[in-house]
């Protein structure tokens, strides 16, 4: 039974996953994804390279990347995008969640 | 909760403007489903704030499973940094909560906020309670008991018993409640609470011998 | 839709949002004889300490002519020198009155000035008088300072912590005591509940749980359930006027009665106690102490036994236990269910209170937590929960009932102890004159049946009732506890729909205008700390409007024209600009404006809102939006 994978990850965050992971200089099982309860309106998003798979992560596999979803994290990024977004002022990962209702204002928060 | 039977509880109907955005939200929400922020507490009574259907048999972990999570959004402790109205809203829905809690999870609580509900109110003071000679001499007789026991042990048989007692009570509420009973649950509900009464009491003598 | 950018960090090293300008929030441990403080990040909690690793603040204040107030070790030296200059142990007279303290006179390292009974006690310390209050004040400018030495930022905002068994005249005591020294206290926790908090988090325990706290001036009992993150007070118990000082006494008697002579001078009666100090700590060690006095121009050597020590304070030790046995008893639960007993306060290092301490409880108490810091700890966890949110729950109890006098000096109890706070008991009153227009209030606060037997909490009366026969007025008397354990009463009279409300400021407590005439006093702080409160607030505030505007312009921007959007955004970035600067006059004037711009979109958006309803699809359609997460 194919369930469907819990993230979708774009080809561009794929590669940029890829590339930092390379460039990390040791070895590593993928990125994982998090969220901690922290902010002003409640919880943030936490992304970190990571040593070795928990065991109870969620394994999205995608362009050739690991990413792993600490099973904490997996109701809030439930049926997110993993996208990458470069400008001239910043770049990084975004996630674009259907869940998301509240915004502190800031950028750095969200509640569920 | 499906919104047919929330309608049928008269709650549904109306919509409010939120104190903050001005938005609309529906009466029984309680965060404005644009702005996110807390809402005045919807009268109600103690089963519907902990998102419970009103009746006697309820299991008691879902109860309290319940009211820690609404505790958890509404305590005034997740409000520190909010406004003050945010944490006057949280303050007052976290009373609520816990006025709910201390009613729902004692049997005989639950049991006379039902018959209250139902228009049927055990705490008719004086009258109801001589309508029944049968249980105003078996309480007379165990209060005897009590008076007279003269060690602990006796105490503790005492409690024991009437805590079967209660027990037994309360599976009959059950039984009442849920035939629609309510004269039968009246009197039932009467009993548990002198049972309450006597158990409150021998604790406190039992508590006397500890010293 | 703008998002939330990441960068991949190394594990662990997530920078916390608004790491910069977030402000942070410490845990304070109010003791009677010794305090700290401490801060929590990412509920890792450590103690803040002065440059060479000095962890505790003796609870002693120095008053020296034309000096600032010397407060911890240095003001502990002076006691030799100085005795009539410096006070400690005050936090046993937090919220007492002068009838309170004049039982206990002579015994108390004080000299209390004469005054009125239900008032509250003050001190004559060298040329000046003071009350606890400003002495707590002094003690909390000096942990405010140390944390903010060791942090490189201002503090003003705390988690302060109290004895369980704290009164509600003393909890507020201690609330004056941090706003004179500029600190915004974000919650009163009790002492056993940040300790079961540092404790629980730390060790990850789950089950029922005793904490035993023995400090200085006073004993708590608790009983926790710990669960799933959830640290739910199921009852607790005590004595706010039991601790080590007693111990102490009891040293400094028999010291006393050994050396002979004549009464002490007040001086020498407090270097005596700093003896009998010394010599309870080595007993905690060794099985005899000696130690040798030169007091009042007299040297003399003594000897005394752990055994005839314990002898000495088995009758204090057994009050405790009493205590902890009815706290059993108050939460329905035999020894054997407890999992595990924390010990907290320096007096548990006493051998006996630990002996009689896993008697009662049929275990060995756990010894892996420093008894003198678990307390901070906890309040700085609670603290950063507070300021940065947290997965934790922390549900306490009033530890005292509430009641009001009724005929014949009776009391009726109307918040019961051990409820879960916050909490609101209303009662029904009427009048028993035709006409009356007023009526006497008197709230107590105890176990006892008698009004008097009770502590008084505050006489109030009622005025404005509308003239009506007897019996036919509804008072209705609300009592509510806050989840600091604070009372506020209300009343309304229900006929006519007349209320009022009255902040319970205690019969003890210092009146509004004591408060006000204090913080001018002290100078360095007052204004200052007031207009950058203000300031928060007025930023809290606008942010707030900011964030529900745009919510409902995410939903209903098409009931604006080009020219109303544009005229309410130009405002909202004028609020925006406004709230980034520090004049809280200028962010009131944008959120008004942009208020009074946004009036008439509100009202469209509920016309909206009800068209929508009437039409039948509103609940479905704002469930959608809602995503079910109130449920």
């Amino acid at each position: 039974m194919a369930l469907p994978a819990p993230i979708t990850v774009t080809e561009a965050a794929a590669e940029h996953v890829k590339a930092l992971l390379a460039k990390r200089g040791k070895p590593s099982a993928g990125v994982r994804i998090g969220v901690r309860t922290k902010g002003c309106s409640g919880l943030s998003y936490t992304l970190e390279y990571a040593d070795e798979k928990g065991k109870w992560d969620e394994v999205v596999e995608a362009g050739g990347v690991t990413i792993l979803i600490d099973p904490k994290a997996l109701m809030f990024v439930l049926g997110t995008t993993m996208d990458w977004t470069e400008d001239k002022l910043k770049r990084g990962f975004v996630f674009s969640n259907p869940n998301e209702k509240g915004r502190c204002g800031c950028g750095e928060s969200f509640h569920v | 909760m499906t919104t047919a039977e929330a309608t049928a509880r008269g709650e549904a109907q109306a919509v409010r403007a939120c104190w903050s955005c001005r938005g609309p939200v529906p009466a029984r929400e309680r965060f404005c489903p644009t702005c996110g922020l807390v809402q005045e507490p919807v009268a109600g009574d103690h089963f519907a704030r902990l998102d419970l259907e009103p009746r006697f048999d309820i299991d008691a972990t879902d109860v309290e499973r319940r009211y820690f999570a609404l505790q958890r959004q509404f305590h005034p402790d997740r409000f520190a940094a909010r406004s003050a109205k945010e944490k006057a809203l949280s303050l007052r829905h976290a009373t609520a909560l816990n006025e709910a809690y201390k009613v729902l999870k004692d049997p005989l609580g639950r049991a006379e906020h039902l018959l209250s509900l139902a228009g049927r109110p055990v705490r008719a003071d004086g009258a109801e309670t001589v309508s029944d000679p049968e249980l105003l001499m078996e309480a007379m007789e165990l209060r005897e008991r009590l008076s007279e026991a003269a060690a602990a042990a006796a105490v503790d048989a005492l409690l024991a018993e009437t805590r079967a007692n209660s027990a037994a009570l309360e599976r009959k509420l059950g039984h009442a409640f849920a035939a629609g009973d309510f004269a039968a649950a009246q009197k039932l509900a009467l009993r548990l609470r002198y049972a309450a009464k006597l158990i409150d009491e021998a604790r406190e003598r039992r508590r006397r011998f500890d010293r | 839709m703008s998002m939330q950018i990441l960068e991949i960090h190394e594990p662990g090293e997530t920078p916390l949002p608004h790491e910069a300008e977030r402000e942070l929030a410490v845990g304070i441990d109010l003791g009677t004889t010794n305090s700290l403080v401490a801060i929590a990040r990412d509920t890792r909690p450590e103690v803040l300490r002065l440059m060479h690793g000095e962890a505790l603040l003796p609870s002693v204040v120095a008053y020296l002519d034309g000096r600032q107030p010397v407060v911890g070790h240095e003001a502990r030296a002076l006691i030799g020198e100085h005795p009539d200059r410096v006070v400690r142990s005050v936090k046993r007279l937090m919220g007492r009155g002068y009838g309170d303290v004049k039982a206990l006179a002579g015994t108390l390292p004080f000299t209390v000035e004469p005054g009125e009974a239900e008032r509250m006690v003050r001190l004559r310390v060298g040329g000046r008088v003071v009350t606890p209050v400003e002495v707590s004040a002094d003690i909390l400018r000096a942990l405010k300072n140390r944390a903010e030495l060791a942090l490189d930022r201002p503090v003003t905002q705390a988690v302060i912590t109290v004895p369980a068994y704290f009164d509600d005249a003393a909890r507020t005591a201690t609330k004056d005591a941090a706003r004179l020294a500029g600190l915004q206290v974000l919650r009163l926790v009790n002492e056993p509940t940040a300790a079961a908090l540092a404790y629980g988090l730390d060790k990850g325990a789950e089950g029922t749980y005793a904490v035993y706290d023995l400090g200085g001036g006073t004993f708590d009992v608790s009983i926790l359930r710990l669960e799933k993150g959830v640290f739910q007070v199921l009852a607790t118990g005590g004595d706010a006027a039991l601790g080590g000082d007693d111990f102490d006494h009891l040293i400094a008697e028999r010291l006393a009665a050994e050396r002979g002579g004549p009464q002490l001078a007040p001086g020498d009666a407090k270097r005596l106690l700093e003896a009998a100090r010394g010599v309870k700590e080595q007993l905690s060690q060794a099985s005899q102490a000696e130690i040798e006095l030169d007091l009042a121009r007299a040297k003399t050597r003594h000897k005394l036994a752990r055994a005839e020590f314990e002898a000495m304070i088995a009758p204090l030790v057994d009050r405790t236990i009493a205590a902890a046995k009815a706290v059993l008893h108050d939460a329905d639960l035999a020894s054997a269910e407890i999992k595990g007993v924390v010990l907290v306060g320096g007096s548990t290092r006493v051998p006996l209170v630990r002996r009689r301490v896993a008697e009662v409880f049929g275990r060995e108490p756990l010894g892996d937590i420093d008894p003198d810091e678990v307390v901070a700890l906890g309040a700085a966890l609670q603290a950063e929960a507070l300021t940065h949110g947290s997965d934790t729950l922390l549900l306490d109890v009033i530890p005292l009932s509430l009641g009001i006098e009724t005929m014949g000096g009776l009391i009726e109890k109307v918040v019961p102890r051990n409820s879960p706070i916050p909490t609101a008991q209303a009662q029904e009153f009427t009048t028993y004159q035709d006409g009356q227009t007023a009526m006497a209030i008197h709230v107590v606060q105890g176990e006892r049946e008698l009004a008097e037997q009770n502590r008084s909490l505050a006489r109030f009366t009622l005025t404005g009732i509308p003239p009506m026969a007897a019996g036919a007025a509804r008072i209705l008397v609300t009592y509510a506890v806050d989840a600091d354990g604070i009372l506020t009463v209300s009343a309304e009279e229900r006929m006519t729909g007349v209320s009022q409300s009255v902040e319970v400021r205690p019969s003890y407590g210092l009146t509004e205008d004591e408060m006000i005439g204090m913080l001018r006093d002290s100078m360095e702080h007052g204004a200052e700390d007031m207009e950058r409160r203000l300031l928060v607030e007025a930023q809290v505030e606008g942010r707030r409007l900011l964030l529900a505007l745009r919510a409902a312009l995410k939903v209903d921007a098409d009931l604006l024209d080009a020219t109303e959007g544009g005229s309410i955004e130009g405002l909202a970035a004028v609020l925006d600009r406004a709230i980034e600067g520090s004049d809280r006059h200028a962010i009131a004037a944008a959120q008004e404006a942009l208020d009074q711009a946004s009036q008439e979109f509100a009202a469209r958006r509920m016309d909206r809102g009800i068209r929508t309803a009437l039409s039948g699809r509103a609940l479905d359609d704002l469930e959608r939006r809602m995503g079910g997460a109130a449920d």
